[in-house]
């Protein structure tokens, strides 16, 4: 029996090499290296630098534009978080229900995540600085009839859209294959008890989703936090500074400010907030999962 | 017939291996290029070096994030053979690092081109780049549109103001603003800013010291007046229009002006049939105005690379080729003997010899200090607020300079 357990075991660590050395080599190493670098003042391009212990950490913390950035990133991640989990929710419910054409929307929801991150960016890019613009002006509205990328108010709700518009797409689809997963009879109990559809979705639909939600809160979570391709093609950042994320902040610094080292400080700040944020969000919603 | 065959092949690979040994090595340079607009041009002048240099191939590299394209490339060691660059003191980190070749030796390039630009970018006493092409910036127009309402080339910002209040009283947009783009946004206020400063230096090192501030500044002051009162005389949403859109615009004839460079010019011809001149944006007074103008385009060899006789040979081609390159760009060239081809830009020529220039604040401010402005011109260009403004230029520039 041992003999079986330790080939059992050798077997298994020898067709898990490959993908382990792979990822040692192409993301452990990268983010060690990364959090060395932090820890020095090289700007990127020099071949010579020095190491400075925690310089880099406390100038951070003294930084206004970063700890404007940390608020923009987070108030953005929230809203994007708020609303994948709400859309893609909604929709995976109407779509378990069944209704005419169910079966050519499920198509339809699932198109945006076909496209690149760059060609969505562009294509809405055109319809806010052209196409929007046009239909404001016909409709009489001030606030429309310029691009809303241009406004400082009004550029996080524009680039919040488009980001939405192509993540509940694979949420969507995750949910309603969830959806399948739970048991028609408790909802037939339910019934019998007198249950209403709310008392039903809360008792017995939510903790069967709570894994596949989680997989989506965390998703969008590193989607939000880490947001840069939308910023980069709609706004650049901009007007002003009014849409910097936390993620084309490190970009600038990094390769645009010949900071590098304080753009891994940056990074290394950024991971860890994702893990603390997860690791409560697991805490708190984990109680209520289903354990079969 | 099998000896035949045999022998027929032993002299056909001892044929093969004469003609290998006589044949020069093919060789391939990768010139990586910032300058979109002179792609093109800059293929052609390639073909044209490897008509008369059959064994050596010029491939020309435009990517989009220039910038970061170079570093990455520079730090996987994956160095092109030649890159160029234009004068901003961001790329002074690969010069002081001993990235590229010092030009201060070779007669070549010290006996052929312009004196006053080699200064320009003589970095720490290396000449690191061999400067070919420069730029002005100032007001390209549409000659058409001032001609047909009776308007003259403005000499002062009086006059610049009432060419705009007759444009906009003919219904015509007389400015093209295009603060999508804000490195355009930021180009506007910087010239500005070193048209009415002594000394481009001075304000933001007084700031740093704490014995001067903008928000009392004159210059300052009047830089970002003007820089607010242009919106007045532009298109409705200047913050969503991209430098690609205001270049069609002037092109197509929807606007007069576009506050741009040299650099524009052959984007704008070549996106309509406007018929464009340029002129100086003016100061205060006819005396008063200058050109801000600096080195556009200048070529560097990077040391690590492996063809650097063959990088040699086609720069020495490219100067013996200038003519051709300026027939075809228009912009000012650098090399010696030269003769303008563009008859719009005779009036920076003007400036230049009359030594009535200017080169990049940026240039003369702390390194990085254009970023930290550039969001700031942005927020301005949107709020109109002066005071605002000018607090805030003392507050980033403080920071800046404590770092």
């Amino acid at each position: 029996m041992k003999k079986k357990l330790d080939r059992t075991f050798k077997t298994d660590v020898l067709l898990s090499l490959p993908a382990l050395v792979a990822y040692l080599l192409l993301f452990v190493t990268p983010v060690l290296i990364g959090i060395w670098y932090s820890f020095t003042d090289w700007n990127g391009i020099s071949r010579n630098y020095d190491f400075i212990g925690l310089k880099n950490y406390a100038k951070l913390f003294m930084d206004q534009r970063f700890l404007r950035v940390i608020g923009f990133t987070l108030r953005y991640t929230g809203y994007l978080i708020m609303g994948v989990l709400l859309v893609s929710l909604l929709t995976a419910l109407v779509l378990n229900a069944k209704p005419k054409g169910w079966s050519f929307f499920k198509a339809v929801f699932f198109l945006p995540c076909l496209f690149s991150l760059v060609t969505t960016g562009l294509l809405f890019k055109e319809i806010y600085s052209e196409a929007l613009p046009l239909l404001g002006q016909a409709v009489g509205s001030e606030l429309l009839s310029r691009s809303l990328l241009s406004n400082s108010s009004y550029a996080i709700y524009a680039v919040l859209l488009v980001n939405l518009w192509s993540s509940v797409a694979i949420p969507t689809v995750l949910i309603f294959a969830a959806l399948k997963s739970v048991p028609k009879d408790l909802y037939e109990v339910a019934d019998i008890d007198g249950g209403s559809g709310w008392d039903k979705f809360k008792a017995i639909t939510v903790p069967y989703l709570i894994p596949t939600l989680n997989m989506v809160f965390v998703t969008t979570l590193k989607g939000g936090l880490c947001t840069y391709e939308y910023i980069t093609v709609l706004t650049a950042g901009g007007p002003g500074r009014a849409t910097e994320s936390l993620a084309y902040i490190i970009y600038i610094k990094g390769f645009n400010e010949n900071a590098y080292a304080y753009a891994s400080a940056m990074s290394v700040v950024m991971f860890l907030a994702m893990v603390f944020v997860s690791f409560i969000y697991f805490r708190l919603v984990n109680r209520k999962e289903v354990v079969a | 017939m099998k000896k035949l065959t045999s022998m027929v092949l032993a002299i056909a690979l001892l044929l093969c291996c004469f003609s290998f040994a006589g044949a020069e090595e093919a060789v391939n340079l990768e010139l990586m290029l910032h300058k979109s607009e002179v792609v093109d041009i800059m293929n052609v002048m390639a073909d044209a070096f490897h008509e008369e240099y059959p064994n050596i191939t010029v491939t020309v590299n435009q990517p989009a994030e220039y910038a970061t394209a170079i570093q990455t490339r520079v730090l996987s060691g994956d160095t092109p053979d030649l890159f160029t660059w234009s004068n901003d003191q961001s790329w002074y980190a690969y010069f002081r690092d001993g990235y590229c070749v010092d030009f201060s030796g070779m007669e070549w390039v010290t006996g052929a081109t312009n004196e006053a630009a080699r200064e320009m970018i003589t970095i720490d006493g290396g000449l690191y780049g061999l400067p070919y092409m420069q730029n002005a910036w100032g007001v390209l127009y549409n000659v058409d549109l001032f001609e047909q309402n009776g308007i003259a080339i403005p000499t002062t910002m009086d006059e610049f103001w009432a060419a705009c209040e007759a444009l906009k009283a003919a219904g015509i947009t007389p400015i093209e603003l295009t603060d999508a783009d804000a490195w355009t946004t930021f180009n506007v206020f910087e010239t500005l800013f070193g048209l009415y400063s002594a000394d481009q230096a001075a304000l933001f090192n007084a700031i740093a010291d704490g014995s001067g501030s903008a928000t009392t500044d004159e210059s300052i002051r009047k830089v970002a007046e003007i820089f607010v009162k242009l919106k007045q005389y532009a298109q409705p949403d200047p913050l969503s229009t991209s430098y690609t859109d205001g270049v069609t615009a002037l092109a197509n004839g929807q606007a007069a002006m576009l506050l741009n460079g040299t650099w524009a010019y052959t984007l704008v011809k070549a996106a309509g049939e406007a018929n464009i001149s340029c002129f100086a944006f003016p100061a205060e007074t006819a005396e008063a105005t200058r050109v801000r103008a600096n080195v556009d385009l200048a070529f560097s060899v990077f040391k690590d690379g492996k063809h650097q006789e063959e990088c040699y040979t086609f720069l020495q081609w490219m100067i013996a080729n200038a003519q051709k390159f300026v027939d075809m760009e228009g912009s000012v060239n650098l090399v010696n003997g030269v003769v303008n081809a563009t008859p719009a830009f005779d009036v920076f020529a003007q400036f230049a010899t009359e030594g009535r220039t200017f080169t990049l604040a940026r240039n003369q401010w702390k390194s990085g200090t254009n970023t930290v402005i550039q969001p700031l011109t942005q927020i301005l260009r949107e709020s109109d607020d002066v005071d605002s403004f000018l607090a805030d230029v003392d507050n980033e520039v403080k920071l800046h300079y404590a770092e």
